[in-house]
């Protein structure tokens, strides 16, 4: 899964520049995310790795600079527009799965497929199929507090699958888990979007995650230090 | 003082305001039972369900009944601000505190403030007695506070019982704080309907006593009023259970976002909405009576009913719907505490396109859940409970589907004028820019 380089990117920010109060997070950062591929960005706690994250997939908006999908600039859409988007589009991982915390794993993967007007049966059967495939279908109907870290994360992943999502974005996915969990989480994860042919974008600090990814994009100080190292 | 201070001063005056107000009502309804009782007393001073010692166990039950919403919101102060007070208490555990530790500091922070509110009552029912009863009788109007006739040695009472509700919200607040949410949340059994019990208790006890009415004037007064009780009870405990069932009944058919995040908060935890919710079926019940009591006292008192029952129907009313405006005021904003404890999963979720609109509407639906199923019961069941003692015709029949048609309509725009409100801090707790510290 190496970056081909002659296409034209599916996503690609430019220049982008982030502040938070008088904190600079991202200083002129760029990227460019091809379809179908892995790419892990790494670098030291305070790199700006989280917030290129979610400019990327369109969570906060940048200060300046332009980030394009599929021909469309994120900035210039509408906040609803944007929120479909991330909906329909996108998927999103976190590290500690963050899912809501009164509703069933089916219900929490449901969710999304509700609010796209699908059918309760048809958005139920949807979850149960991708549970059934992180080979979590016997958590259907119980809630987060009850799982694992390991179980949580694979019913996160199952959620930002079930939209059939262009780009998953993950941010430090294994990072709460123990080794173990970690690795087996992460086979799943890459495992899932190599099947969907959906693309990645991976941040974490851990060098045994980077190296699963296709290519590595290392931040330093909110600015690319070293990009594009294919695999 | 240190304890005090940690705590909020804010949440101290809020609990201390609320006593104050729940101690000076208490001072009234024993004011009120010191009356005599042989007699009507007190000719012109005061109105006449409180003078006419057959109407006045009703009344009190009416004063006892405004106390509800207030330990209500006694209860939703103690809450204010819990994801801070978690993070102290973490912290003081963490500095080798024990959960008695803890337990007995949440007592001193609650108790403290409610202490001083239930000594401050004395003075607010001074005011009350000066405000609702020496003012209007100068201007030859009846009152509404027994002036002749004090609470006595009873403020004592009053004091010690509203200080150790105070320390004994405080010390549960405590105990909750000593466990994990996740083990609160997750593995907490659903409510079961034991207090439907109380219900049929009322019907039956009613029922019996129905065949030895008339044998004693005092045995008289008070079996209707502990029926009533005990209807209260009855209906104030099924809340949790009917927004529970409600919930997961409806959980099956929904087809929104709002719908299934309602429903799923509700279904995994409907006891602190169904408290508030209580309090609406308990004024909603109150409602129903009156639906009924108007046109039966006009039917009994002929002209008159306006002077004598009318107006004092009317200022419950009023006091009924500014009640239910408190206790969805109290709702909605346990609802909006509880998201602002989850506000990165919910963040979450909006970062992965649920609109934030949705969680809004959600916790409309939510609340609406937990009180309309007992807001339209309470109010049938007060409104042709009464009708059923005091004889039901078409015009009382049509008073009670009014009185329920009217408390259902206050219900809904108190919810939506409170949660309305309460929607900048929703979205603000829910904005993605939480997950930046991820």
């Amino acid at each position: 899964m190496t970056a081909a380089t002659t296409e034209t990117p599916l996503l690609s920010a430019r220049a982008l520049h982030k502040t938070y109060g008088s904190n600079p997070a991202l200083r002129g950062a760029s990227l460019d995310v091809y379809a179908g591929e892995a790419v892990a960005v790494t670098g030291p706690s305070g790199s700006g790795k989280s917030t290129l994250l979610h400019c990327l997939a369109g969570v906060v908006t940048a200060d300046t600079g332009a980030i394009t999908y599929d021909g469309r600039r994120l900035d210039e859409l509408a906040p609803d527009e944007r929120t479909r988007l991330r909906r329909s589009q996108f998927g999103l991982v976190l590290q500690f799965g963050q899912l809501v915390p009164e509703l069933t794993a089916a219900e929490n993967i449901a969710l999304p497929l509700l609010l796209e007007r699908r059918s309760r049966a048809s958005a139920r059967a949807a979850a149960e199929e991708w549970l059934g495939r992180l080979e979590v279908g016997h958590l259907a109907d119980q809630r987060p507090p009850a799982m694992s870290g390991g179980e949580a994360q694979r019913v996160a992943i199952a959620r930002a699958l079930v939209t059939s999502p262009r780009i998953v974005f993950a941010d430090e996915p294994t990072g709460a888990l123990d080794t173990v969990t970690g690795e087996l989480a992460l086979e799943v994860l890459l495992s899932a979007t190599r099947a969907t042919g959906a693309a990645l974008v991976l941040v974490t600090h851990d060098n045994r995650v980077a190296a699963a990814a296709g290519r590595e994009v290392a931040l330093r100080d909110g600015a690319v230090e070293t990009a594009d190292v294919a695999r | 003082m240190i304890v005090l201070r940690a705590g909020g001063l804010g949440r101290a005056g809020l609990v201390a305001t609320s006593t104050a107000v729940v101690s000076a009502l208490l001072l009234v309804a024993v004011s009120m039972g010191r009356l005599q009782w042989d007699t009507r007393s007190w000719g012109g001073s005061l109105i006449a369900p409180i003078a006419d010692p057959g109407t006045r166990p009703g009344a009190m039950l009416g004063v006892l009944l405004l106390v509800v919403p207030l330990l209500l919101l006694l209860d939703q102060a103690v809450r204010l601000g819990s994801t801070a007070r978690q993070r102290r208490y973490a912290a003081l555990a963490v500095a080798g505190a024990t959960r008695a530790d803890l337990r007995r500091w949440a007592s001193l922070e609650v108790g403290g403030p409610a202490a001083v509110g239930a000594l401050l009552g004395v003075p607010v029912w001074l005011l009350l007695r000066y405000l609702l009863t020496e003012l209007p009788n100068a201007h030859g109007r009846a009152g509404l506070v027994p002036t002749e006739v004090g609470p006595g040695v009873w403020t004592l009472l009053v004091v010690a019982c509203v200080t150790a509700y105070g320390v004994l919200v405080g010390r549960r607040a405590g105990t909750a704080m000593s466990d994990t949410l996740a083990e609160a949340r997750g593995l907490r059994p659903p409510p079961r309907p034991w207090s439907a019990l109380l219900l049929v208790g009322a019907v039956v006890f009613l029922g019996v006593y129905g065949a030895f009415y008339g044998r004693s004037d005092i045995a008289d007064l008070l079996a209707p009023l502990l029926g009533v009780v005990l209807a209260v009870a009855g209906i104030a405990g099924l809340a949790p259970w009917a927004g529970y069932r409600a919930a997961r009944a409806l959980s099956a058919r929904v087809r929104s976002g709002a719908g299934l995040l309602a429903t799923g908060r509700l279904s995994a935890d409907a006891r602190p909405a169904g408290r508030a919710a209580a309090a609406v079926g308990a004024v909603a019940m109150t409602a129903g009576v009156i639906g009924a009591f108007v046109p039966d006292a006009r039917r009994s008192s002929g002209s008159s009913w306006v002077d004598d029952y009318g107006i004092p129907a009317a200022v419950v009313a009023v006091c009924a719907a500014a009640v239910v405006i408190v206790v969805a005021a109290s709702l909605a904003i346990h609802s909006t505490e509880t998201l602002l404890e989850r506000r990165r999963e919910m963040a979450a979720l909006v970062a992965t396109g649920v609109p934030a609109s949705e969680v809004a509407t959600a916790q409309r639906v939510e609340c609406l859940i937990a009180t309309l199923p007992i807001t339209v019961a309470g109010a049938l069941l007060g409104g042709f409970g009464y009708g059923w003692l005091a004889g039901l015709d078409a015009v009382v029949v049509a008073g009670v589907v009014a009185a329920t048609l009217v408390t259902t309509v206050v219900v809904l725009a108190a919810i939506w004028l409170t949660t309305r409100l309460l929607r900048p801090w929703v979205l603000d707790a829910v904005d993605p820019d939480q997950l930046r510290t991820t």
